[in-house]
């Protein structure tokens, strides 16, 4: 009897304490976000106010500042086109490597797969400094051309890689009956593995999209007034006004929102995707 | 291909049909490759010219000479690359380790049987996951707010625990230990859903005969949970030491590779030397070796990869 009220015991204290250190490590995790989305809605000299504020009038300053006084919309909508287009480049070119290299048989289709891996993980550094010359020497800077190319470098092997696992998950005897049926390989492409792919071009349209939206070495460097993007608005916001802690934390959230709720909300077809293309058959 | 078709390229001998696939082969990764390599492999090319040369975007008077491997030897007399090498280091260093042990103790504590079964864990799931996906800019930009000395969050709680408030990215002695410790929070949902993933998949059965064989559970930790892991945390070390060894963004926001030099980590450094002060051939060089540094990182991963899974 003493026994067992012993070990009970001690295994209360071992449970509770696992839910303290989960507990602990998700506030640390979940605090800054939460802190984020609060002071955005701060006025200003709530913002710098110490001791910090947790309770205080909220206010939409901050946002009508963004929007009105710093021009908001014209980054977001420069986010927005980049995001589009370098991410719709990927899909047509990465999907048509992907399934080369998932079907087709050539002769160094090995050696190839490993090279594009090797693509995605270059730093950006090695990158930028010849993308600003070249494109100087184009008279590209600050154009959307130059900002949807740079981020194809790495938006196309991962799509690629990506792509490539989608479609060697599709069992082909579809193709082969359907190029038995009359279709050419690049017919059988179109109309039957797209189709069957869709989550795998989803997710990795998914993957783009966040990439060229969070991306801030080339943006900064490649754009000029016309076509800067939102991390460009957040380092500027920084460092002009660096006392407007409000605005900052404005600049960061319209930034972070539209990425973390697309996240959230495409989640599911996310991970249906990404499993869907390691399951085979 | 019709049945007809196929009978006459039968006919033909293989001929034909090679060769058909051979420009199937090129339609499907010719414009994707073509693309690829004028977008990657050019501008590599480009700055590898570049650092072979003198070219110095502010001053372009000094001209465009041809200078050989001048620019590498100067690299390695440069004390302030050394210290940048050293300031990566430490970076990558403190960052991965403190992801890693964080990470696997999270995961740990999740995969544990009290917690395992119960709902909260698709919540903590998905919750996680959005520290990964914050942009690396806002994640520096939020924690310059939190950390301000003056009137940041952080000092506040300090403060109510009876401790003086930090200079955080401040002071040269913790600007760089205040950089790892906003990686850690950006990077270690990543570890711990790869290894809660992977703890998933370890096979119950040996757990419960090394129980009856009286094991602890620090033995089975040690005995049968590390080595199990192996393949899947050296994967998750070499990644998450490639995207250090690169990091930019969060540096440049909360410290700009300040105060001085404290935490000026090589794509700082390149980005300094190439954009600011234009000397770009000699950035170009740097930007080099770090590419090396990390094609040797990442030959290690394709082939550990290979081997393990």
């Amino acid at each position: 009897m003493k026994n067992y009220r012993k070990s009970h015991f001690s295994k209360c204290i071992k449970s509770l304490s696992i839910y303290l250190a989960i507990a602990a490590s998700m506030a640390f995790f979940m605090f800054p976000i939460f802190w984020e989305v609060i002071s955005s809605f701060k006025m200003p000299k709530d913002a710098i106010a110490y001791p910090p504020l947790f309770v205080f009038n909220p206010s939409l300053q901050n946002w009508r500042y963004l929007i009105f006084e710093r021009n908001a919309l014209h980054f977001l909508k420069n986010s927005l086109i980049v995001a589009g287009a370098s991410t719709g480049l990927t899909l047509v070119l990465g999907s048509m490597v992907g399934y080369a290299l998932a079907r087709l048989k050539f002769r160094g289709r090995k050696t190839l797969t490993v090279d594009i891996l090797t693509f995605r993980m270059l730093p950006p550094i090695a990158l930028v400094l010849p993308f600003f010359l070249i494109m100087k020497q184009l008279d590209l800077l600050d154009t959307y051309i130059a900002l949807v190319i740079a981020y194809t470098t790495f938006n196309l092997p991962f799509g690629i890689i990506l792509l490539k696992g989608f479609f060697t998950s599709i069992p082909p005897e579809i193709e082969d009956a359907a190029m038995v049926d009359g279709c050419s390989r690049f017919m059988t492409f179109r109309k039957i593995i797209l189709p069957l792919a869709s989550p795998g071009l989803v997710a990795t349209a998914i993957f783009c999209v966040i990439l060229s939206w969070n991306e801030f070495i080339f943006a900064s460097i490649l754009t000029g007034k016309s076509t800067q993007t939102l991390p460009v608005l957040a380092a500027m916001v920084h460092m002009r006004y660096w006392a407007n802690w409000g605005a900052i934390a404005s600049v960061a959230l319209i930034i972070a929102l539209p990425v973390l709720l697309f996240t959230l909300s495409v989640q599911k077809h996310l991970i249906r995707g990404l499993t869907l293309g390691a399951i085979k058959g | 291909m019709n049945p007809r078709m196929r009978d006459s390229s039968l006919i033909l001998g293989k001929a034909v049909s090679m060769r058909k696939n051979k420009l199937t082969v090129l339609l499907f990764i010719g414009p994707g490759l073509a693309v690829l390599f004028a977008v990657s492999i050019f501008p590599l090319v480009y700055s590898l010219n570049l650092s072979l040369h003198r070219w110095n975007i502010i001053r372009p008077y000094y001209g465009y000479a041809f200078v050989g491997f001048k620019n590498f030897v100067n690299l390695f007399l440069d004390y302030r690359f050394i210290e940048s090498l050293k300031i990566t280091l430490y970076f990558t260093g403190g960052a991965v380790a403190i992801e890693f042990i964080f990470g696997l103790g999270l995961a740990l504590l999740l995969s544990s049987e009290e917690i395992r079964k119960k709902e909260i864990i698709r919540i903590i799931r998905s919750v996680i996951l959005i520290p990964m996906m914050v942009t690396p800019v806002v994640v520096g930009l939020i924690w310059r707010y939190i950390l301000n000395e003056h009137m940041g969050v952080a000092n506040y709680f300090l403060s109510l625990v009876g401790m003086e408030g930090l200079k955080w990215y401040s002071s040269p002695t913790s600007a760089l230990p205040t950089v790892v410790l906003v990686d850690v929070w950006q990077w270690t949902p990543f570890v711990v859903i790869v290894l809660l993933a992977g703890i998933a998949s370890l096979p119950t059965t040996l757990y419960e005969v090394s129980e009856i064989d009286g094991a602890s559970a620090w033995q089975q930790f040690v005995y049968l949970t590390l080595p199990l892991l192996k393949p899947i945390i050296i994967i998750v070390l070499l990644f998450r030491i490639i995207d250090c060894v690169r990091i930019f963004d969060k540096v440049y926001v909360l410290t700009k590779g300040g105060p001085g030099t404290a935490t000026n980590v090589i794509s700082i450094y390149a980005y300094r030397t190439g954009i600011k002060y234009g000397n770009i051939s000699y950035a170009a060089a740097l930007s080099w070796i770090l590419l090396f540094v990390i094609l040797g990182l990442c030959f290690l991963l394709i082939k550990i990869g290979r081997w393990e899974i």
